[in-house]
């Protein structure tokens, strides 16, 4: 193969040139050239080459082949089995069917003469010891499972390098097979199942289409005469009695997943292929126990085994429960009943992605016979979001039992809109196909757009007409009406996935009052927040091209809001704030501009507008700009006033007893002189409404807090059960012993003023009260837990006291201990974080009020560590900042107070530093002010103090 | 909107499948200096060799979700969106410089469509020639395998590829990727070195090395089960 040898000039090939012939070689065979390496070799090394170079340039190009053809090779057949004649004790009979994960093959028990059904497994299912593990598992659990309808399973085994499951055999066919002798063809009338065994030999050696069984018999060639099929099944495919039929066997496979899913197991893989008919017409389910396998294998080798037209939309993100299990077998009985595959594709991605998009086709689509509760029973059945589906099995076996009955069904049906919400709300997927919603919103919303605008305008051509075509208008108006709802179904769609949106941000309502230290919420992610913008731009749209609908610019400036919602959300104040202004201007225009606007229409953009200011007043706030909040504040209470009727709505008083609260938090916590304030500005004090109007006004906090506890009161009153009235009391009451006890009189000294002090604790009590009774009405609520938290934190009480529930200690410990459960549900959660620090903070300053310095050091240390990890998740936020600070310097005090000067000033200088950072706030700039006098002072003086 | 048509254009151009599918040089110029219409023009040349690449790179399980012509798609108008990044480098061929637009649409998706496994995900999708990726023979064993043939397909040919996967998992991660690049990516030695930053001779004996331990490690697979 090689040139001669020459002794005396022998070549060596460098490695370019072998890199060369390498790739010449590479790319002949990628243009199926077949090269053959010797061929390419004998070219390359004539005369004067040496052998060696030859050796290496023929073992080079073999690799290459190697690799090269092993990726191109067509996928041979399996052939592995076909040797198979005896396995352990059973006698292998013939080869029934081939699949995904092997062989099928019928066989004979040896030592009990009884008919099996043996499934050989490909060995790629099984290369890793865990599968194996796994494999013999499952089976094990299945072989349990007894269940009239639940082909049994005898075991597995391993015999000559190979394993296989037993099971029971049954003699009949699948209903995939079943499917298939329909071919198609709808009312085409069924051969029954008589004659499409007569069609193949009764032998069963060259039966192929016949999945045979007999279970019990010792001698199974005795059961072989008798091919004689009792089978009932209606043969009208398009008859009353067919579709019963189907129910009948949607019923009987629902009750044997119960069965199972009651056993732990779940099948994982129900399809027509998997049930199976007998003879006597019963239903089977096959296979369980080997689902599982496949799905393990598909990391192995980059294929999805598992058919995905059968697959849940869910199981795609490796979610699989019940309802999983019942939203196949509804495929599955939507495919009996229409003769058409539920889910359907070009090819497997496309089929992968329609399976992810749910059945979009109803039954009666295909047949307007079928009975329209069957329908109803299957459309829920294969619901996309599964929490629309049946719960369980049973629920959906008794539903179809109900229909057999003819009882009334418990599904119900749902409307378009709701479909279409549901369709775009679900979760698991979002991420994915978010834009793919958004597309085909898009395209609804703007084909329902310009179908309003053209039949308006027909509409307007008809009148203007003014010809004897009175039906013509109306049907003109009747499409006008259409294409209305149509776009308020894309439009009701989008707020959905944005309300979907801002709700998977936030556990509840937890922000109706504006905490505002802590409102600051876990992150949205990113896609989402790209996706709101994307509404925005839809809105945008949308309103551009209907100036004159005020529907829609309310659309927008709704959208707008929820922007700032979302932004708000994130933590984004500045865009939030930015993107609530641009929404209240444009709710100022819709009010504004035309006088046609109906008067509760007006009312409800008022109140809109009011939430909006509430709004802003809240990031303000969280910004530390009080000034912004307090202005804010001002104009929330004109706007309140300028409706007459507003502030005796239920609303308008909770919008207004917010804007209070929220005043009298953000007053309390930025330590400001609010009185003062208002004086040096000129300001009206603050608006009462509910209060004693006579009443001094030099705690205007205190007055704010007031206001907003007795319209929460009324509110509560006249609708005790609802449940954000209670919690913003609960709050209100809590910032009035917030605000009482804010002063600058030190806390101890305060304990003693008895009058003030009870005021406090009254408070606190009936806020601990009210959230202690909501806590056992709504155990797994965590807003009202956050809130529990935050109300025992507050010092009120004494700290050693006997009465276990006015014992502060306890009460603290209660607090850090709820803090701790909320962290341990969602870690890292920034609301949860800053509630700990609060309580580890309030419970160093109980330590400090008893004189424990060493106690509050170290608590003091676990708050700056807390809040250090809050900082960095948000290092904008001056809020943090600030509260980063105070800990900072509540340090440095201790080791002041310990006459560790040194300590005192290191951490002054930390907090200065820390401060230095924020801009914008007046809050953080006074408190900077403050702690520079306080290093300085401390650095003229010596001495410890 | 433009975007669309241009791209269009391109995949309506006749492929032409041999190997002299290289664009020309004024070809190259022209989209170097940012001419859209040459852009396409040389996009659709090498559409078949990105295809190859995405194919290799693409997750299986994103494989499931995206078509290869969906990343070609994307890549097309990233590359257009791009383009002027492509004039400031005067050395980068063409060819792989869409390539690198190809893979970075590719880490996008992965990032976006497997979030939760992007740990992973984005390791097997790193550039090969900054980072080795340990997952390469992960996508070589898929792309062996075929990525819609039943498993019941594959099995005798299972033992070759898994002794070939065997062989690759006990390479260090240059030899592999460098296997990787040049038969599955199949990209040449030229090209090759520019990616992996290194001359081309060096390329040479660094694949040559790789492919002379695949050969050896192949044989003792062959001598421990008694013959190939």
């Amino acid at each position: 193969m090689v040139g001669h040898k020459n002794m005396t000039r022998l070549q060596k090939l460098s490695q370019q040139q072998l890199d060369e012939i390498a790739e010449a070689f590479s790319s002949a065979i990628r243009r199926d050239k077949q090269p053959s390496v010797d061929d390419f070799v004998a070219q390359y090394c004539a005369d004067g080459i040496a052998d060696e170079s030859a050796q290496e340039l023929h073992s080079l190009l073999s690799s290459i082949a190697m690799i090269e053809r092993l990726k191109q090779t067509p996928a041979e057949p399996v052939d592995a089995a076909k040797e198979i004649r005896q396995l352990d004790d059973y006698t292998v009979v013939r080869e029934i069917g081939r699949g995904g994960m092997g062989v099928v093959f019928e066989a004979i028990h040896q030592s009990l003469g009884r008919r099996v059904a043996i499934k050989v497994l490909s060995h790629a299912l099984l290369n890793q010891p865990k599968h194996l593990a796994r494999f013999r598992r499952e089976a094990r659990a299945a072989a349990r499972l007894r269940h009239t309808n639940i082909v049994p399973v005898f075991g597995v085994g391993e015999d000559q390098s190979q394993h296989y499951y037993v099971m029971d055999f049954i003699r009949g066919l699948s209903l995939r097979e079943w499917l298939e002798s329909l071919s198609g063809s709808r009312g085409r009338v069924l051969p029954t199942q008589a004659e499409s065994i007569s069609e193949t030999d009764t032998d069963l050696e060259v039966d192929t289409t016949v999945f045979a069984s007999d279970a019990t018999t010792a001698d199974p060639m005795e059961e072989e005469a008798s091919n004689q099929l009792s089978v009932s099944i209606p043969t009208d495919t398009d008859s009353q009695k067919y579709f019963r039929w189907v129910a009948q066997v949607g019923a009987t496979v629902a009750d044997a997943l119960q069965y199972a899913h009651s056993q732990g197991i779940l099948h994982r893989d129900i399809k027509p292929a998997n049930l199976l008919l007998d003879q006597d017409g019963r239903v089977w389910i096959a296979d369980f126990g080997l689902a599982k396998l496949t799905e393990q294998d598909a990391t192995m080798t980059g294929d999805i085994v598992g058919t995905p037209q059968y697959m849940a939309p869910e199981s795609f993100e490796n979610v699989y429960d019940e309802s999983s299990e019942t939203y196949c077998l509804g495929l599955t009985l939507y495919e009996l009943l229409t003769g058409h595959v539920a889910i359907d594709g070009k090819n497997t991605s496309d089929t992968i992605r329609r399976a992810t998009q749910g059945v979009t086709v109803n039954p009666r689509k295909w047949n307007r016979r079928i009975p329209r509760d069957l329908e109803t029973i299957i459309v829920k059945s294969v619901a996309l979001d599964s929490s629309a589906r049946y719960a369980t099995a049973s629920e959906m076996r008794d539903d179809l039992q109900r229909f057999l009955a003819d009882r009334p069904i418990a599904a119900r049906r749902t409307g378009p809109a709701e479909r279409l919400i549901r369709w775009s709300r679900r979760e698991p997927t979002v991420a994915a196909l978010t834009l793919g919603i958004f597309a085909s919103l898009l395209t609804l919303a703007i084909v329902a757009g310009v179908a309003y605008w053209k039949t308006n305008q027909a509409l307007v051509d008809t009148q203007v007409a003014k010809n004897s075509a009175v039906s013509a208008a109306r049907v003109a108006q009747e499409q006008r009406l259409l294409a209305q709802s149509n776009l308020q179904v894309a439009v009701k769609a989008f707020d959905e996935i944005s309300q979907r949106i801002v709700d998977r941000s936030d556990e509840l309502d937890a922000d109706l009052l504006g905490d505002i230290a802590d409102s600051t919420s876990p992150a949205v992610s990113q896609q989402d927040a790209q996706l709101l913008q994307s509404l925005l731009l839809f809105f945008d749209e949308l309103a551009k091209n209907n100036r004159d609908n005020v529907e829609l610019k309310l659309q927008a400036a709704a959208a707008m809001k929820r922007v700032g919602d979302i932004h708000h959300r994130l933590g984004q104040h500045t865009q939030a704030d930015k993107a609530f202004q641009e929404a209240w201007i444009q709710y100022n225009e819709i009010a504004s501009a035309s006088l046609t606007v109906p008067d509760d229409l007006q009312q409800n953009l008022l109140l809109t507008q009011v939430t909006i200011m509430n709004d802003r007043a809240s990031i303000a706030g969280l910004r530390g700009n009080v000034s912004q909040a307090v202005d804010l504040y001002d104009r929330t209470i004109d706007l309140l006033n300028e409706s007459s009727n507003l502030l005796e709505s239920t609303e308008g008083r909770f919008e207004y007893a917010r804007a209070n609260s929220l005043f009298s938090s953000i007053a309390t916590r930025s330590g400001l002189d609010v009185a003062a304030s208002f004086k040096s500005r000129g300001r009206r004090p603050v608006h009462r409404f509910f209060g004693n109007k006579d009443a001094p006004s030099f705690r205007q906090e205190l007055y704010a807090s007031n206001e907003a506890i007795q319209a929460l009161t009324s509110l509560t009153n006249d609708a005790p059960d609802d449940l954000r009235f209670q919690m913003a009391l609960s709050r209100a009451l809590r910032q009035r012993a917030e605000a009482s006890l804010s002063d600058d009189r030190p806390l101890g000294d305060r304990l003693k003023q008895p009058r003030l002090m009870a005021g406090v604790r009254k408070d606190v009590s009936q806020s601990t009260d009210i959230l202690d009774r909501l806590r056992e009405l709504h155990p797994d609520n965590v807003s009202i837990q956050y809130e529990l938290s935050k109300t025992l934190s507050v010092i009120a009480f004494q700290l050693g006291g006997e009465d276990a529930r006015y014992s502060q200690r306890g009460r603290l410990v209660k607090s850090k201990r709820i803090a701790d459960e909320l962290l341990a549900q969602s870690p890292d959660t920034p609301r949860y974080l800053a509630l700990k620090a609060h309580s580890l903070g309030q419970m160093a300053k109980a330590r400090r009020m008893q004189g424990q310095s060493d106690e509050e050091l170290s608590l003091l240390r676990e708050q700056l560590e807390i809040q250090k990890r809050l900082l960095k998740g948000a290092p904008e936020l001056s809020q943090y900042q600030i509260k980063l600070a105070q800990t900072i310097e509540r340090l440095a005090e201790v080791h002041l107070a310990k006459g560790q000067r040194k300590e005192a000033v290191q951490y002054l200088r930390q907090a200065t530093d820390s401060l230095s950072e924020v801009v914008n706030s007046p809050v953080a700039a006074a408190k900077l002010m403050q702690l520079n006098r306080k290093l300085g002072g401390l650095k003229r003086d010596p001495r410890p103090r | 909107m433009k975007l669309g048509t241009t791209f269009s254009q391109a995949f309506s151009l006749p492929l032409n499948m041999t190997d002299s599918n290289e664009p020309s040089d004024r070809q190259v110029r022209e989209m170097r200096a940012g001419n859209q219409q040459a852009l396409a023009e040389v996009f659709s040349l090498y559409t078949q060799r990105l295809r190859q690449i995405i194919r290799f790179r693409l997750d299986y399980r994103l494989a499931n979700r995206i078509s290869d012509s969906d990343v070609l798609q994307e890549s097309f108008i990233a590359a257009a969106r791009r383009l002027e990044h492509f004039e400031t480098q005067a050395d980068m061929p063409a060819f792989l410089w869409l390539r690198l637009i190809t893979q970075q649409q590719l880490v996008d998706l992965h990032r976006q469509h497997l979030q939760a496994e992007m740990r992973d995900v984005r390791k097997e999708v790193s550039l090969p020639g900054h980072s080795p990726s340990p997952h390469t023979s992960l996508a070589i064993a898929a792309q062996l395998a075929g990525r819609n043939t039943a498993v019941s397909e594959v099995m005798s040919r299972g033992e070759r590829i898994e002794k070939l996967e065997a062989a690759l998992n006990q390479m260090d991660e240059i030899d592999r990727e460098v296997i990787a690049l040049r038969h599955f990516e199949e990209l040449s030695n030229i090209e090759t070195a520019k990616v992996l930053n290194i001359e081309t001779s060096a390329a040479s004996k660094r694949y040559l090395r790789a492919m002379r331990r695949l050969a050896d490690l192949m044989q003792d697979f062959a001598d421990e089960n008694g013959g190939a």
